[in-house]
Protein backbone atom coordinates (compact mmCIF):
# COMPACT_ATOMS: atom_id res chain seq x y z
CA UNK A 1 0.00 0.00 0.00
CA UNK A 2 1.20 3.49 -0.80
CA UNK A 3 1.60 6.11 1.85
CA UNK A 4 -1.48 8.30 1.84
CA UNK A 5 -3.17 9.11 5.06
CA UNK A 6 -4.25 11.95 7.29
CA UNK A 7 -1.06 13.82 7.85
CA UNK A 8 0.69 14.54 11.12
CA UNK A 9 4.21 14.90 9.73
CA UNK A 10 6.16 18.20 9.77
CA UNK A 11 5.24 20.87 7.20
CA UNK A 12 6.67 20.36 3.72
CA UNK A 13 5.42 20.75 0.18
CA UNK A 14 4.63 17.25 -1.01
CA UNK A 15 3.50 16.34 -4.50
CA UNK A 16 -0.01 15.07 -4.98
CA UNK A 17 -2.77 16.45 -2.80
CA UNK A 18 -2.19 17.77 0.68
CA UNK A 19 -4.22 19.68 3.21
CA UNK A 20 -3.28 20.96 6.60
CA UNK A 21 -5.66 22.43 9.17
CA UNK A 22 -8.21 23.15 6.45
CA UNK A 23 -11.43 24.78 7.61
CA UNK A 24 -14.52 25.97 5.84
CA UNK A 25 -17.87 27.08 7.18
CA UNK A 26 -21.16 28.04 5.60
CA UNK A 27 -22.82 30.56 7.84
CA UNK A 28 -22.84 29.15 11.35
CA UNK A 29 -22.24 25.63 10.15
CA UNK A 30 -18.66 24.39 10.18
CA UNK A 31 -18.22 21.77 7.46
CA UNK A 32 -14.47 21.30 7.53
CA UNK A 33 -12.94 21.72 10.98
CA UNK A 34 -9.23 21.26 10.43
CA UNK A 35 -8.72 18.67 7.72
CA UNK A 36 -5.26 17.13 7.43
CA UNK A 37 -4.76 14.95 4.39
CA UNK A 38 -2.15 13.68 1.99
CA UNK A 39 -2.66 11.73 -1.17
CA UNK A 40 0.65 10.86 -2.76
CA UNK A 41 1.20 10.50 -6.50
CA UNK A 42 0.23 7.04 -7.74
CA UNK A 43 -2.37 6.60 -5.03
CA UNK A 44 -6.08 5.95 -5.28
CA UNK A 45 -7.61 7.31 -2.10
CA UNK A 46 -11.27 6.92 -1.31
CA UNK A 47 -12.92 9.30 1.13
CA UNK A 48 -16.30 8.37 2.53
CA UNK A 49 -18.68 10.53 4.44
CA UNK A 50 -22.37 10.98 5.04
CA UNK A 51 -24.42 13.36 2.94
CA UNK A 52 -23.46 16.89 3.92
CA UNK A 53 -20.29 15.77 5.68
CA UNK A 54 -18.16 18.06 3.53
CA UNK A 55 -16.67 15.67 0.96
CA UNK A 56 -17.62 17.76 -2.05
CA UNK A 57 -16.60 20.93 -0.19
CA UNK A 58 -13.13 19.45 0.20
CA UNK A 59 -13.00 18.54 -3.50
CA UNK A 60 -14.16 22.00 -4.50
CA UNK A 61 -11.41 23.60 -2.43
CA UNK A 62 -8.80 21.46 -4.18
CA UNK A 63 -10.48 22.34 -7.51
CA UNK A 64 -10.09 26.09 -6.70
CA UNK A 65 -13.80 26.86 -7.01
CA UNK A 66 -14.18 27.40 -3.26
CA UNK A 67 -11.74 28.98 -0.88
CA UNK A 68 -10.95 27.67 2.59
CA UNK A 69 -11.39 29.94 5.57
CA UNK A 70 -8.11 28.82 7.14
CA UNK A 71 -5.43 26.23 6.76
CA UNK A 72 -3.89 25.33 3.46
CA UNK A 73 -4.50 22.97 0.59
CA UNK A 74 -1.87 22.19 -2.01
CA UNK A 75 -1.85 20.46 -5.35
CA UNK A 76 1.57 19.25 -6.40
CA UNK A 77 3.01 21.75 -3.97
CA UNK A 78 0.99 24.72 -5.25
CA UNK A 79 -1.31 26.52 -2.85
CA UNK A 80 -4.92 26.48 -4.07
CA UNK A 81 -5.46 30.13 -3.09
CA UNK A 82 -2.21 31.82 -4.06
CA UNK A 83 -1.34 29.52 -6.94
CA UNK A 84 -4.76 28.84 -8.41
CA UNK A 85 -3.63 29.06 -12.02
CA UNK A 86 -0.84 26.53 -11.42
CA UNK A 87 -3.24 24.26 -9.58
CA UNK A 88 -5.72 24.30 -12.45
CA UNK A 89 -2.99 23.12 -14.82
CA UNK A 90 -2.53 20.03 -12.64
CA UNK A 91 -6.02 18.86 -11.80
CA UNK A 92 -8.71 16.85 -13.48
CA UNK A 93 -12.12 17.33 -11.93
CA UNK A 94 -15.35 15.34 -12.08
CA UNK A 95 -18.18 16.77 -10.03
CA UNK A 96 -21.61 15.23 -9.78
CA UNK A 97 -23.23 17.52 -12.30
CA UNK A 98 -24.27 16.13 -15.65
CA UNK A 99 -25.17 19.68 -16.67
CA UNK A 100 -21.47 20.49 -16.73
CA UNK A 101 -21.41 19.03 -20.24
CA UNK A 102 -22.67 20.80 -23.35
CA UNK A 103 -25.79 18.81 -24.11
CA UNK A 104 -26.11 19.85 -27.74
CA UNK A 105 -22.57 18.75 -28.53
CA UNK A 106 -21.54 15.13 -28.90
CA UNK A 107 -19.55 13.33 -26.25
CA UNK A 108 -16.48 13.48 -28.46
CA UNK A 109 -16.94 17.21 -29.14
CA UNK A 110 -17.25 17.86 -25.41
CA UNK A 111 -14.04 16.02 -24.64
CA UNK A 112 -12.15 17.67 -27.50
CA UNK A 113 -13.24 21.11 -26.33
CA UNK A 114 -11.95 20.52 -22.82
CA UNK A 115 -8.82 18.81 -24.12
CA UNK A 116 -7.99 21.99 -26.02
CA UNK A 117 -8.69 24.17 -22.98
CA UNK A 118 -6.12 22.02 -21.17
CA UNK A 119 -3.58 23.04 -23.76
CA UNK A 120 -3.45 19.90 -25.90
CA UNK A 121 -2.78 20.41 -29.59
CA UNK A 122 -5.54 19.44 -31.98
CA UNK A 123 -3.85 16.15 -32.88
CA UNK A 124 -2.98 15.27 -29.31
CA UNK A 125 -6.52 16.11 -28.20
CA UNK A 126 -7.99 13.84 -30.85
CA UNK A 127 -5.73 10.93 -29.87
CA UNK A 128 -6.26 11.33 -26.15
CA UNK A 129 -10.02 11.71 -26.45
CA UNK A 130 -10.22 8.49 -28.46
CA UNK A 131 -8.11 6.73 -25.85
CA UNK A 132 -10.26 7.94 -22.96
CA UNK A 133 -13.47 7.05 -24.78
CA UNK A 134 -12.14 3.55 -25.24
CA UNK A 135 -10.98 3.22 -21.64
CA UNK A 136 -14.43 4.12 -20.39
CA UNK A 137 -16.31 2.10 -22.98
CA UNK A 138 -17.82 5.13 -24.67
CA UNK A 139 -16.70 4.70 -28.30
CA UNK A 140 -20.14 3.58 -29.47
CA UNK A 141 -21.94 6.62 -28.15
CA UNK A 142 -19.20 9.22 -28.65
CA UNK A 143 -20.93 10.65 -31.72
CA UNK A 144 -24.26 11.19 -29.98
CA UNK A 145 -25.41 14.42 -28.42
CA UNK A 146 -24.93 14.37 -24.65
CA UNK A 147 -28.66 15.10 -24.41
CA UNK A 148 -29.31 11.64 -25.88
CA UNK A 149 -27.07 9.71 -23.47
CA UNK A 150 -28.14 7.84 -20.36
CA UNK A 151 -27.21 9.14 -16.92
CA UNK A 152 -24.56 6.45 -16.58
CA UNK A 153 -23.01 7.30 -19.93
CA UNK A 154 -22.88 10.98 -18.98
CA UNK A 155 -21.26 10.04 -15.69
CA UNK A 156 -18.53 8.12 -17.51
CA UNK A 157 -18.06 11.02 -19.90
CA UNK A 158 -17.61 13.43 -16.98
CA UNK A 159 -14.95 11.20 -15.46
CA UNK A 160 -13.28 10.74 -18.86
CA UNK A 161 -13.05 14.53 -19.09
CA UNK A 162 -11.19 14.57 -15.77
CA UNK A 163 -8.48 12.42 -17.34
CA UNK A 164 -7.75 14.86 -20.18
CA UNK A 165 -4.19 16.09 -20.24
CA UNK A 166 -3.15 13.32 -17.85
CA UNK A 167 -3.42 15.59 -14.80
CA UNK A 168 -1.14 15.04 -11.83
CA UNK A 169 -4.13 15.01 -9.47
CA UNK A 170 -7.69 13.88 -10.02
CA UNK A 171 -10.70 14.88 -7.95
CA UNK A 172 -13.63 12.57 -8.53
CA UNK A 173 -17.03 12.96 -6.89
CA UNK A 174 -19.13 9.80 -6.61
CA UNK A 175 -17.83 8.08 -9.75
CA UNK A 176 -20.15 5.08 -9.48
CA UNK A 177 -23.35 7.08 -9.28
CA UNK A 178 -25.86 5.85 -11.84
CA UNK A 179 -23.61 3.10 -13.19
CA UNK A 180 -24.59 -0.52 -13.74
CA UNK A 181 -22.22 -3.34 -12.78
CA UNK A 182 -20.39 -3.29 -16.08
CA UNK A 183 -20.10 0.48 -16.02
CA UNK A 184 -18.84 0.36 -12.43
CA UNK A 185 -16.19 -2.21 -13.34
CA UNK A 186 -15.02 -0.05 -16.25
CA UNK A 187 -14.92 3.00 -14.01
CA UNK A 188 -12.93 1.28 -11.29
CA UNK A 189 -10.48 -0.01 -13.86
CA UNK A 190 -10.09 3.51 -15.24
CA UNK A 191 -9.48 5.03 -11.82
CA UNK A 192 -6.90 2.38 -11.03
CA UNK A 193 -5.16 3.04 -14.35
CA UNK A 194 -4.95 6.73 -13.48
CA UNK A 195 -3.22 5.92 -10.18
CA UNK A 196 -0.92 3.48 -11.94
CA UNK A 197 0.22 6.15 -14.38
CA UNK A 198 1.18 8.24 -11.35
CA UNK A 199 -1.78 10.47 -10.59
CA UNK A 200 -2.92 11.23 -7.07
CA UNK A 201 -6.58 10.26 -7.27
CA UNK A 202 -9.01 11.38 -4.58
CA UNK A 203 -12.43 9.81 -4.91
CA UNK A 204 -15.28 10.76 -2.61
CA UNK A 205 -18.38 8.68 -2.06
CA UNK A 206 -21.11 8.35 0.55
CA UNK A 207 -20.22 4.68 1.12
CA UNK A 208 -17.02 2.74 0.70
CA UNK A 209 -18.63 -0.58 -0.17
CA UNK A 210 -17.95 -0.89 -3.90
CA UNK A 211 -14.79 1.17 -3.82
CA UNK A 212 -12.90 -0.10 -0.83
CA UNK A 213 -11.49 -3.21 -2.48
CA UNK A 214 -9.85 -1.07 -5.13
CA UNK A 215 -8.48 1.74 -3.02
CA UNK A 216 -4.95 2.13 -1.79
CA UNK A 217 -6.18 4.18 1.11
CA UNK A 218 -9.54 4.49 2.80
CA UNK A 219 -10.46 7.68 4.60
CA UNK A 220 -13.54 8.93 6.36
CA UNK A 221 -14.75 12.47 6.82
CA UNK A 222 -16.67 12.85 10.04
CA UNK A 223 -17.29 15.89 12.18
CA UNK A 224 -15.26 17.98 9.77
CA UNK A 225 -12.08 15.94 10.05
CA UNK A 226 -10.51 13.21 7.99
CA UNK A 227 -9.42 9.99 9.63
CA UNK A 228 -8.11 6.68 8.27
CA UNK A 229 -10.35 3.68 7.89
CA UNK A 230 -9.00 0.17 8.30
CA UNK A 231 -8.96 -1.70 4.99
CA UNK A 232 -10.59 -4.71 6.64
CA UNK A 233 -13.32 -2.72 8.33
CA UNK A 234 -15.95 -4.52 6.29
CA UNK A 235 -15.85 -7.29 3.75
CA UNK A 236 -16.06 -6.02 0.18
CA UNK A 237 -19.28 -6.69 -1.64
CA UNK A 238 -18.61 -8.63 -4.82
CA UNK A 239 -15.85 -6.42 -6.14
CA UNK A 240 -16.39 -5.66 -9.76
CA UNK A 241 -12.75 -6.26 -10.51
CA UNK A 242 -9.98 -7.84 -8.57
CA UNK A 243 -6.97 -5.70 -7.77
CA UNK A 244 -4.82 -8.06 -9.80
CA UNK A 245 -6.99 -7.51 -12.84
CA UNK A 246 -6.84 -3.78 -12.50
CA UNK A 247 -3.11 -3.42 -12.04
CA UNK B 1 -2.18 28.06 -24.55
CA UNK B 2 -2.53 31.55 -26.03
CA UNK B 3 -5.57 33.72 -25.46
CA UNK B 4 -6.17 33.78 -29.20
CA UNK B 5 -6.28 29.99 -29.31
CA UNK B 6 -8.74 29.85 -26.40
CA UNK B 7 -10.95 32.41 -28.14
CA UNK B 8 -10.82 30.41 -31.36
CA UNK B 9 -11.76 27.20 -29.55
CA UNK B 10 -14.75 28.81 -27.84
CA UNK B 11 -15.88 30.49 -31.05
CA UNK B 12 -15.82 27.12 -32.80
CA UNK B 13 -17.73 25.56 -29.91
CA UNK B 14 -20.39 28.27 -30.11
CA UNK B 15 -20.50 27.85 -33.89
CA UNK B 16 -21.17 24.13 -33.48
CA UNK B 17 -23.88 24.90 -30.95
CA UNK B 18 -25.34 27.54 -33.29
CA UNK B 19 -25.50 24.98 -36.07
CA UNK B 20 -27.90 22.98 -33.92
CA UNK B 21 -30.23 26.00 -34.01
CA UNK B 22 -30.29 26.59 -37.77
CA UNK B 23 -33.59 28.46 -37.74
CA UNK B 24 -32.01 31.11 -35.56
CA UNK B 25 -29.40 31.83 -38.26
CA UNK B 26 -32.08 32.13 -40.94
CA UNK B 27 -34.10 34.43 -38.71
CA UNK B 28 -31.04 36.62 -38.21
CA UNK B 29 -30.66 37.11 -41.95
CA UNK B 30 -34.37 37.81 -42.30
CA UNK B 31 -34.17 40.41 -39.53
CA UNK B 32 -31.25 42.10 -41.30
CA UNK B 33 -33.18 42.28 -44.56
CA UNK B 34 -36.42 43.36 -42.88
CA UNK B 35 -34.63 46.00 -40.80
CA UNK B 36 -33.04 47.64 -43.82
CA UNK B 37 -36.30 47.64 -45.72
CA UNK B 38 -38.07 49.24 -42.77
CA UNK B 39 -35.50 52.02 -42.42
CA UNK B 40 -35.58 52.61 -46.17
CA UNK B 41 -39.31 53.40 -45.98
CA UNK B 42 -38.82 55.42 -42.79
CA UNK B 43 -36.22 57.49 -44.62
CA UNK B 44 -38.80 58.33 -47.29
CA UNK B 45 -40.97 59.85 -44.57
CA UNK B 46 -38.56 61.57 -42.20
CA UNK B 47 -35.70 62.48 -44.46
CA UNK B 48 -36.73 66.03 -45.31
CA UNK B 49 -35.83 67.92 -42.13
CA UNK B 50 -32.77 70.10 -41.81
CA UNK B 51 -31.16 67.76 -39.24
CA UNK B 52 -31.20 64.65 -41.36
CA UNK B 53 -30.83 65.98 -44.87
CA UNK B 54 -32.40 64.26 -47.85
CA UNK B 55 -34.09 60.85 -47.62
CA UNK B 56 -30.97 59.21 -49.12
CA UNK B 57 -28.70 61.01 -46.67
CA UNK B 58 -30.85 59.86 -43.74
CA UNK B 59 -30.88 56.30 -45.06
CA UNK B 60 -27.08 56.25 -45.24
CA UNK B 61 -26.93 57.77 -41.76
CA UNK B 62 -29.24 55.16 -40.26
CA UNK B 63 -27.65 52.16 -42.02
CA UNK B 64 -24.35 52.96 -40.29
CA UNK B 65 -26.16 53.60 -37.01
CA UNK B 66 -28.09 50.34 -37.04
CA UNK B 67 -25.20 48.14 -38.11
CA UNK B 68 -22.86 49.61 -35.51
CA UNK B 69 -25.57 49.34 -32.86
CA UNK B 70 -25.80 45.64 -33.64
CA UNK B 71 -22.06 45.27 -33.15
CA UNK B 72 -22.38 47.21 -29.89
CA UNK B 73 -25.25 44.98 -28.75
CA UNK B 74 -23.29 41.78 -29.52
CA UNK B 75 -20.14 42.98 -27.81
CA UNK B 76 -21.87 44.40 -24.74
CA UNK B 77 -24.52 41.76 -24.20
CA UNK B 78 -22.92 38.43 -24.95
CA UNK B 79 -20.21 38.19 -22.30
CA UNK B 80 -22.84 38.74 -19.61
CA UNK B 81 -25.52 36.61 -21.24
CA UNK B 82 -23.15 33.75 -22.02
CA UNK B 83 -21.68 33.89 -18.53
CA UNK B 84 -25.24 33.63 -17.28
CA UNK B 85 -25.96 30.79 -19.72
CA UNK B 86 -22.96 28.81 -18.45
CA UNK B 87 -23.96 29.62 -14.88
CA UNK B 88 -27.52 28.37 -15.36
CA UNK B 89 -26.65 25.40 -17.57
CA UNK B 90 -23.96 24.26 -15.14
CA UNK B 91 -20.83 24.54 -17.29
CA UNK B 92 -19.38 27.62 -15.61
CA UNK B 93 -17.92 25.87 -12.58
CA UNK B 94 -16.21 23.31 -14.81
CA UNK B 95 -14.81 26.08 -17.01
CA UNK B 96 -13.47 27.70 -13.84
CA UNK B 97 -11.41 24.58 -13.13
CA UNK B 98 -9.68 24.84 -16.50
CA UNK B 99 -6.31 26.55 -16.90
CA UNK B 100 -7.70 29.55 -18.75
CA UNK B 101 -7.69 33.17 -17.68
CA UNK B 102 -10.90 35.10 -16.96
CA UNK B 103 -10.21 37.52 -19.80
CA UNK B 104 -9.67 34.66 -22.29
CA UNK B 105 -12.91 33.07 -21.14
CA UNK B 106 -14.80 36.36 -21.53
CA UNK B 107 -13.32 36.90 -24.99
CA UNK B 108 -14.37 33.36 -25.83
CA UNK B 109 -17.91 34.12 -24.71
CA UNK B 110 -18.03 37.14 -27.01
CA UNK B 111 -16.07 36.10 -30.08
CA UNK B 112 -18.68 34.39 -32.21
CA UNK B 113 -21.53 36.84 -31.52
CA UNK B 114 -19.29 39.79 -32.42
CA UNK B 115 -18.12 38.09 -35.63
CA UNK B 116 -21.76 37.26 -36.41
CA UNK B 117 -22.78 40.87 -35.85
CA UNK B 118 -20.09 42.10 -38.24
CA UNK B 119 -21.14 39.57 -40.90
CA UNK B 120 -24.75 40.56 -40.32
CA UNK B 121 -23.74 44.22 -40.71
CA UNK B 122 -22.09 43.47 -44.05
CA UNK B 123 -25.25 41.65 -45.18
CA UNK B 124 -27.36 44.62 -44.06
CA UNK B 125 -25.18 47.01 -46.01
CA UNK B 126 -25.31 44.82 -49.11
CA UNK B 127 -29.10 44.70 -48.82
CA UNK B 128 -29.08 48.49 -48.41
CA UNK B 129 -26.99 49.20 -51.53
CA UNK B 130 -29.80 48.82 -54.08
CA UNK B 131 -32.03 50.85 -51.74
CA UNK B 132 -29.72 53.88 -51.88
CA UNK B 133 -26.74 53.07 -49.64
CA UNK B 134 -24.27 54.15 -52.30
CA UNK B 135 -22.66 57.22 -53.87
CA UNK B 136 -19.78 57.56 -51.39
CA UNK B 137 -16.17 56.36 -51.21
CA UNK B 138 -15.24 54.78 -47.90
CA UNK B 139 -11.71 54.75 -46.54
CA UNK B 140 -11.56 51.02 -45.75
CA UNK B 141 -8.48 51.31 -43.57
CA UNK B 142 -10.31 53.85 -41.44
CA UNK B 143 -13.34 51.56 -41.28
CA UNK B 144 -11.19 48.70 -39.99
CA UNK B 145 -9.48 51.02 -37.53
CA UNK B 146 -12.81 52.22 -36.14
CA UNK B 147 -13.89 48.60 -35.63
CA UNK B 148 -10.53 47.62 -34.12
CA UNK B 149 -10.64 50.43 -31.57
CA UNK B 150 -14.35 50.56 -30.76
CA UNK B 151 -15.05 46.84 -30.36
CA UNK B 152 -12.65 46.51 -27.39
CA UNK B 153 -14.50 49.37 -25.69
CA UNK B 154 -17.84 47.64 -26.15
CA UNK B 155 -16.35 44.30 -25.08
CA UNK B 156 -14.97 45.91 -21.95
CA UNK B 157 -18.43 47.18 -21.04
CA UNK B 158 -19.72 43.65 -21.63
CA UNK B 159 -17.00 42.16 -19.43
CA UNK B 160 -18.04 44.47 -16.62
CA UNK B 161 -21.56 43.09 -17.06
CA UNK B 162 -20.17 39.55 -16.94
CA UNK B 163 -18.35 40.46 -13.73
CA UNK B 164 -21.69 41.40 -12.18
CA UNK B 165 -23.19 38.10 -13.33
CA UNK B 166 -20.33 36.14 -11.78
CA UNK B 167 -20.47 38.07 -8.53
CA UNK B 168 -24.19 38.49 -7.95
CA UNK B 169 -25.86 36.37 -10.65
CA UNK B 170 -27.37 39.49 -12.19
CA UNK B 171 -26.33 42.01 -14.79
CA UNK B 172 -27.72 40.90 -18.13
CA UNK B 173 -30.67 43.26 -17.82
CA UNK B 174 -28.32 46.07 -16.88
CA UNK B 175 -26.34 45.50 -20.06
CA UNK B 176 -29.55 45.53 -22.11
CA UNK B 177 -30.40 48.88 -20.60
CA UNK B 178 -26.90 50.19 -21.33
CA UNK B 179 -27.21 49.16 -24.98
CA UNK B 180 -30.61 50.85 -25.31
CA UNK B 181 -29.39 54.08 -23.71
CA UNK B 182 -26.16 54.19 -25.70
CA UNK B 183 -27.99 53.52 -28.97
CA UNK B 184 -30.50 56.28 -28.33
CA UNK B 185 -28.16 58.86 -26.86
CA UNK B 186 -25.32 57.98 -29.23
CA UNK B 187 -27.29 58.88 -32.32
CA UNK B 188 -27.77 55.48 -33.91
CA UNK B 189 -31.13 56.25 -35.45
CA UNK B 190 -31.59 60.00 -34.90
CA UNK B 191 -28.98 62.74 -35.08
CA UNK B 192 -28.04 63.71 -31.53
CA UNK B 193 -29.03 67.30 -32.36
CA UNK B 194 -32.73 66.37 -32.37
CA UNK B 195 -32.55 64.72 -28.93
CA UNK B 196 -33.68 66.77 -25.91
CA UNK B 197 -31.03 68.65 -23.98
CA UNK B 198 -31.52 66.41 -20.93
CA UNK B 199 -30.02 63.54 -22.94
CA UNK B 200 -26.95 65.63 -23.72
CA UNK B 201 -24.91 64.28 -20.81
CA UNK B 202 -25.55 60.69 -21.90
CA UNK B 203 -24.62 61.62 -25.46
CA UNK B 204 -21.33 63.06 -24.25
CA UNK B 205 -20.32 60.03 -22.16
CA UNK B 206 -21.51 57.32 -24.55
CA UNK B 207 -18.60 55.80 -26.51
CA UNK B 208 -21.07 54.92 -29.25
CA UNK B 209 -21.51 58.65 -29.98
CA UNK B 210 -17.88 58.99 -31.02
CA UNK B 211 -17.76 55.56 -32.65
CA UNK B 212 -20.71 56.41 -34.88
CA UNK B 213 -19.24 59.79 -35.81
CA UNK B 214 -15.96 58.11 -36.68
CA UNK B 215 -17.59 55.29 -38.63
CA UNK B 216 -19.78 57.69 -40.59
CA UNK B 217 -16.71 59.77 -41.28
CA UNK B 218 -14.80 56.72 -42.51
CA UNK B 219 -17.64 55.21 -44.53
CA UNK B 220 -19.52 58.16 -45.90
CA UNK B 221 -16.87 60.88 -46.06
CA UNK B 222 -13.78 58.72 -46.63
CA UNK B 223 -11.90 60.35 -43.76
CA UNK B 224 -8.35 59.15 -43.19
CA UNK B 225 -7.15 57.31 -40.06
CA UNK B 226 -5.02 60.30 -39.06
CA UNK B 227 -8.00 62.63 -39.35
CA UNK B 228 -10.20 60.32 -37.29
CA UNK B 229 -7.59 59.67 -34.62
CA UNK B 230 -7.18 63.38 -34.07
CA UNK B 231 -10.90 63.64 -33.40
CA UNK B 232 -13.68 61.24 -32.48
CA UNK B 233 -11.68 58.04 -32.83
CA UNK B 234 -9.03 59.46 -30.53
CA UNK B 235 -11.71 59.77 -27.85
CA UNK B 236 -12.74 56.14 -28.45
CA UNK B 237 -9.08 55.17 -28.08
CA UNK B 238 -8.97 56.83 -24.67
CA UNK B 239 -12.10 54.91 -23.69
CA UNK B 240 -10.38 51.67 -24.80
CA UNK B 241 -7.23 52.46 -22.83
CA UNK B 242 -9.27 52.96 -19.67
CA UNK B 243 -12.07 50.43 -20.13
CA UNK B 244 -10.10 47.30 -21.02
CA UNK B 245 -7.80 47.26 -17.97
CA UNK B 246 -10.73 48.20 -15.74
CA UNK B 247 -12.82 45.36 -17.17
CA UNK B 248 -9.96 42.87 -16.77
CA UNK B 249 -9.52 43.90 -13.13
CA UNK B 250 -13.24 43.67 -12.37
CA UNK B 251 -13.59 40.34 -14.15
CA UNK B 252 -10.69 38.81 -12.23
CA UNK B 253 -12.02 40.25 -8.99
CA UNK B 254 -15.47 38.80 -9.65
CA UNK B 255 -13.97 35.35 -10.24
CA UNK B 256 -12.01 35.66 -7.00
CA UNK B 257 -15.17 36.77 -5.19
CA UNK B 258 -17.20 33.87 -6.61
CA UNK B 259 -14.44 31.39 -5.78
CA UNK B 260 -14.19 32.69 -2.22
CA UNK B 261 -17.92 32.22 -1.72
CA UNK B 262 -18.24 29.08 -3.84
CA UNK B 263 -21.01 30.62 -5.93
CA UNK B 264 -19.78 29.82 -9.43
CA UNK B 265 -22.40 27.11 -9.71
CA UNK B 266 -25.15 29.20 -8.09
CA UNK B 267 -27.81 30.84 -10.23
Amino acid sequence: MRIARPSSSPPRTPLGLSARGLTRSFGERTVLAGVDLEVAPGTLAVLEGANGAGKTTLLRIFATVLRPHSGEARVDGHDVVRGGARVRERIGVAFVNERSLYWRLTGRENLRLFARTRGLSSGAARAQVDELLEQLGLQEIAGKWVANLSAGQRQRLIVARAGLGEPACMLIDEPLRGLDDEGAATMLSFLRAQAVRGAAVLVVAPKLEELQAHADVLLALTDGRVSPVAQDRAAPQEPALSMAAMR
Amino acid sequence: MSTFEIVRIFALKDFRLALTYRLSFVMGLFTAFYGMLTFFFVSRVVGHGSQVGTPDEYFRFVVIGVTMSNVLRAAVMTAASNARRDQVEGTLEMLATQPISPIALALGWSALPVIESIVEGIVMMLVAVPLGFSGFTPDWLSVLLVLAISIPVFLAIGFIGAAFVLAIQQGVGLMGMAVAVMSLAGGAIFPVAVLPGSVGFLTKISPLTYTLKAMRGAMLDGQSPAHLLSGDLGIVLIYAAVAMPLAAILLSASFRFARSRGTLARF
